[in-house]
């Protein structure tokens, strides 16, 4: 049988600082062109901007 | 010592936790073989857990009395019959282990919502251990199981893809009912960070299953919790749906907002199941066009060959636009791989494997995502069109497209459309350079000096001077054939290419020009405008801008300088004329000479000393010797008007001047007969402004504005009446063309050439501020390119002129103070910073300015300060210096210039050292009328002239010339070091032989010497920034005032 540590254990480590993201990168949704589904007649993609401007400011 | 273990319940069910308790490993007793699962020997009660958590803070105690008590069967490594502690409960080193068994251990739930806010209480990237206060046992330590630590950066990554935007709305089945869901959308980071995390997840969290399944399942419950947070306040703006008997998209999007992710169904028996896979459907369809996987396409437009040069008929070897399609991983920009690879196989294709599964499948994906964000990709993969995009199914390589083939409308669509869509949306997109940086279509203007016929020089020197023209298009600036012109005007809307170029063509935009050009492309016309027109770079014609200005002869010399300022033909001055002209004069005056013909205004800011006004005398004689004999006008600074009057019997005999100055000058008609009967009138800017509609009413020749530094702010009514003289042609002459902003150089130039630069509002956008406050060098450059050919300057030390001056030597000389002198500044000082105390604002700073200019006087002499007319004597360490350097001075025979911004100390002084150096002592100072100061000056010039001159920087400082001296002294320092070196050259300019020394006067250790260290550690900045010195002072502390102004020990003489 093998050592019980690799059975408790882990290789990870817990990031103090957040990963660099890319600045300039867009955020999936704005990459989405019209959805196609459409929620109380509106495209969801536009229903979808005031949810992710909450999320993000 | 505690140690607090995790599971992930599955099915989205939460979070499980259990403890073990190191009280319970030595009672631990072997499990009995065979029976049912055993409880585990050292876990604890989930009450004891539950007061654990709650002894480690309140937020965790609150979460514990939400969670549900149960019992959970884990599997555990084990040592004969009792499991095997974890490390952490035994600080390190577990024993060995020989089975594994199922045990049963009390643990406490807690649902997704809970679970979220739990592992957020627990994230510690830190420390893996903290304590608890318990009833029983007092504090005790609790360790975080690797499991659990595991957990809570799963959960940290979940919270930062929510907070970030990085999640897209989805639906899930959760035991088997339809729920809304928001799911991560990483970025390539985070996947990154998500794969660290798969890979280093510990087997205790994860039980049976495997841990990439395990986190995403984890990641996406604990993302979709953290969304619902954020919206729990529900946030201005978010949309609200009517629900009731709404469509199951209406309810999945209210769900999607709503605290808990479950859709409910209108009835209890509404079939959800058929709806909802058709939504999730199209929600993974949409999803894919996010692009958020490892790797991406990128679209490369390539442009037809063109015509194939070996072919003697020059057809064309391709005329088909392409469009490459290339696969690129996001991890790994370097590696793009063209799409037809995928199939053959290779390394490339073995490469992009390291980063997707099947880069095949990927490729297909992105091309579907592409198709939905550009709509012309999009019926191009629908159906061939053989006139639109066509696209190439090459067989040999299966159905998937590798490249598309636009014709040539199809390929400006694709440049002007759908390149921005496709770059917006993630895609990699490649242009040609030319599309980047596109060829610029404008009109080139060629511009040649009429012929001799054309121009009646005796009649019409100036401003109408006529030159020929033609206007050309031009493509960045070389002008087109005709034949180039025939294809480009045949041209429909679309992609043309001329010469070789490719740029978009605007048929109305180019008929238009064609238009000019049939119209008014050639002819002759005065070359001010021209030139002006030119050289504005805002400027358009038939609505293109001018791309280039090409100009033969004279007026090609102009527009082209460099070193070598552009003449006019030899020059041929009148024998009278009493000087003759050193190589560089003799450029300027050939210069002056060639825009005059042209009508265009000159600015001649040679340096101080030079000759400005020998150069422009000899224009003049030269104009008068060719029979131009209508009136000149000259304006200058009262001081000079005495000097500009012996200058011009001294150098241009043959010129008939008025001087109009002082109380019985002629007006009306005496005024008339006067200007009449000359051919050059001088006059000062005050006379100007007061006698402004009389001279307004004659119609000069030439307007000449001397140090026109002197109108620098164009504002002003001096400015305002010099430029409303009308003039058949202007010339500015000034050594400082900006003593401080720009606007000066504007101000200037706009009377010399009006309107050349512009409004002083628009040449404040275009240049002051970019130059002055962002030293934009673009901006520099356009501005020297569009004044170079109206300036000229020379500095002493530009080639061809430097060997025409002998040398300057400049030195510090270095004072001490009295004893007097250092108890008087002591006592300025100390009452400055004792009146500090209760000054703030305006009155603080005119505190600190005055005691400024009292401590320079107090440099100079005490006298100066107390204004008592006590004996001058022995009381000032500068004075005794000065004394030293004048008997040395006067004993060699040299004489010397003695310059003080204060009238009063030279007053004090000229008499004193009359008396001590038993020699004539000149002083000049803004209080003698201009003919004395003109005495002085010439008594100093002559040949047995004093040895001492002395002078206020402001009266003496400008515009005569003291070439007798060869010594010049700084009584005391002024702020801006360009007022002291245009003093200097009063002794330093043409007509000086000797080595000119130059020293100025600072009193060591004193307020002095920091304003003398500031002008030396920033000549340069100086001239912008040092006027405003004596208010930067106003606005330091008093600390810092008291560390500048308190006398060092040096200052004061043994």
């Amino acid at each position: 049988m093998t050592d019980p540590d690799d059975f408790w254990s882990g290789d990870f480590t817990l990031r103090r600082e957040p990963a660099e993201q890319a600045g300039a990168e867009p955020l999936p949704f704005e990459r989405l062109a019209a959805s196609g589904v459409t929620v109380g007649d509106r495209d969801l993609a536009q229903l979808l901007v005031p949810v992710y401007r909450a999320l993000t400011g | 010592m505690f140690a607090v273990h995790a599971r992930w319940l599955p099915d989205g069910g939460g979070v499980a936790l259990w403890v073990e308790d190191a009280r319970a490993v030595g009672r631990a007793r072997e499990a009995a073989p065979g029976r049912a699962v055993p409880t585990h020997p050292f876990a604890g009660p989930a009450e004891l857990l539950a007061r654990l958590l709650g002894g480690i803070g309140p937020g965790l105690e609150w979460l514990a009395g939400q969670a549900a008590e149960r019992w959970l069967t884990l599997t555990l490594p084990g040592l004969g019959g009792t499991p095997v502690p974890s490390p952490e409960l035994l600080g390190g080193g577990a024993r060995h282990a020989d089975c594994r068994r199922d045990w049963r251990v009390p643990v406490l739930v807690f649902e997704p919502a809970q679970a979220a806010q739990l592992l957020g209480e627990l994230f510690d990237p830190r420390w893996a251990l903290t304590s608890a206060e318990l009833p029983e046992l007092g504090r005790v330590d609790v360790a975080y199981g690797a499991s659990l630590r595991w957990l809570t950066g799963v959960h940290d990554l979940a919270w930062r893809l929510a907070g970030a935007g990085r999640v897209l709305p989805g639906l899930t089945w959760v035991r088997g009912a339809a729920h809304a869901q928001w799911q991560p959308a990483p970025t390539a980071a985070d996947h990154r960070e998500a794969r660290a995390l798969a890979a280093g997840c510990p087997p205790v969290v994860r039980g049976e299953r495997s841990a990439d399944e395990l986190l995403v399942e984890a990641l996406a419950v604990l993302t979709d919790r953290e969304v619902r947070v954020a919206l729990a306040e529900r946030p201005a703006g978010l949309p609200r749906l009517d629900v009731d008997g709404a469509g199951f998209a209406e309810r999945w999007f209210a769900a999607l907002l709503a605290a808990d992710g479950r859709i409910p169904p209108r009835a209890p028996d509404e079939e959800l199941n058929a709806p909802a896979a058709e939504l999730a459907a199209e929600l993974a369809a949409w999803h894919g066009a996010a692009g958020t996987g490892a790797l991406r396409l990128c679209l490369r437009l390539v442009e037809p060959l063109g015509p194939d040069p070996l072919d003697p008929q020059g057809r064309a070897v391709g005329e088909h636009w392409r469009v490459d399609l290339l696969v690129q991983a996001v991890d790994e920009p370097s590696l793009l791989v063209p799409a037809a690879e995928l199939r053959v196989g290779g390394p490339a294709p073995a490469a992009l494997a390291r980063h997707t599964a099947d880069p095949r499948a990927a490729y297909l994906a992105e091309l579907q995502r592409a198709a939905r964000c550009c709509a012309p990709l999009a019926s191009a993969l629908r159906e061939v069109r053989p006139t639109e995009l066509r696209l190439v199914e090459p067989t040999e390589l299966g159905p998937e497209p590798t490249e598309l083939r636009l014709d040539r409308a199809g390929a400006l669509d694709f440049l002007r459309t759908a390149a921005p869509a496709l770059a917006a949306a993630g895609f990699g997109v490649l242009l040609p350079g030319w599309w980047q940086r596109p060829p610029r279509l404008g009109l080139a203007l060629t511009v040649r000096p009429g012929t001799p016929s054309a121009v009646d020089r005796a009649t019409r020197l100036d401003h109408d001077a006529l030159v020929a023209f033609q206007w050309q298009l031009a493509l960045d600036g070389e002008p087109l054939t005709a034949a180039e012109l025939a294809d480009l005007a045949a041209a429909k809307r679309g992609l043309v290419r001329i010469r070789g170029q490719w740029i978009e063509a605007d048929p109305e935009r180019i008929a238009a020009a064609v238009g000019f050009l049939e119209r008014e492309g050639t002819g002759s016309g005065p070359a001010g405008p021209l030139l002006r027109l030119a050289l504005d770079p805002g400027a358009l014609v038939a609505g293109l801008p001018i791309g280039a200005l090409r100009a033969t002869g004279v007026l090609g010399d102009l527009l082209q300088q460099g070193d070598d300022v552009p003449g006019d033909g030899e020059l041929r001055l009148p024998e009278a004329f009493g000087a003759t002209l050193r190589p560089y004069q003799e450029r300027g005056v050939a210069w002056l000479r060639s825009l005059t013909r042209f009508g265009l205004g000159a600015v001649l800011a040679d340096d101080m000393g030079l000759g400005k006004t020998v150069q422009t005398l000899a224009l003049l004689a030269l104009e008068q010797d060719a029979g131009q004999d209508d009136p000149v006008l000259l304006v200058c600074p009262m001081s000079l008007v005495a000097n500009w009057r012996r200058e011009v019997v001294r150098f241009a005999p043959m010129l008939r001047v008025h001087v109009q100055h002082g109380a019985g000058r002629p007006t009306g008609e005496a005024l008339q007969l006067a200007v009449a009967d000359a051919d050059l009138v001088i006059t000062s800017y005050g006379v100007l402004q007061r006698d402004a509609p009389q001279l307004r009413a004659i119609q000069w020749r030439r307007v000449i504005a001397d140090e026109a530094q002197t109108v620098k702010n164009g504002a002003t009514a001096q400015a305002r009446a010099l430029r409303s003289l009308p003039a058949g042609h202007r010339i500015a002459l000034t050594g400082t063309p900006v003593e401080n902003r720009l606007s000066e150089l504007h101000a200037i130039l706009d009377f010399a050439n009006p309107g050349l630069l512009g409004s002083a509002a628009a040449f404040r956008e275009r240049y002051a501020v970019p130059v002055e406050q962002h030293r934009s060098e673009q901006r520099i450059a356009e501005l020297r390119r569009r004044t170079a050919p109206f300036v000229l300057r020379r500095r002493k030390g530009d080639p061809g002129v430097a060997a025409e001056l002998p040398p300057k030597q400049e030195s510090t000389v270095w004072c001490p103070l009295t004893a007097e002198q250092a108890g008087l500044y002591q006592a300025v000082v100390a009452d400055l910073l004792h009146r500090l105390r209760g000054l703030k604002g305006v009155e603080r700073k005119g505190a600190v300015l005055g005691a400024i200019g009292r401590l320079k006087q107090v440099c100079n002499h005490p006298a100066q300060l107390l204004h008592d007319r006590s004996v001058v004597a022995g009381r000032s360490g500068k004075l005794a210096r000065l004394e030293e350097l004048l008997d040395r001075s006067l004993a060699a025979g040299e004489r010397t210039l003695v310059f003080t911004q204060y009238a009063e100390f030279g007053a004090l002084l000229q008499p004193h050292l009359a008396a001590r150096l038993g020699t004539e002592v000149l002083h000049l100072h803004g209080r003698l009328r201009a003919r004395r100061r003109a005495e002085l000056v010439e008594r100093f010039q002559q040949d047995d002239g004093p040895g001492v001159f002395l002078l206020s920087l402001k009266a003496g400082g400008t515009g005569l010339n003291l070439t007798a001296a060869g010594q010049v002294v700084h009584l005391d320092r002024w702020w801006n070091p360009a007022v002291e070196e245009q003093a200097t050259d009063r002794a330093h300019r043409i007509g000086q032989h000797r080595t000119v020394q130059v020293r100025r006067f600072v009193c060591a250790g004193t307020v002095e010497q920091r304003i003398d260290e500031m002008i030396d550690s920033k000549r340069e900045l100086a001239r912008s920034v040092l006027p405003r010195g004596e208010r930067r002072l106003t606005e330091l502390s008093t600390d810092e005032l008291r560390e500048l102004l308190t006398l060092t020990e040096e200052a004061i003489a043994e």
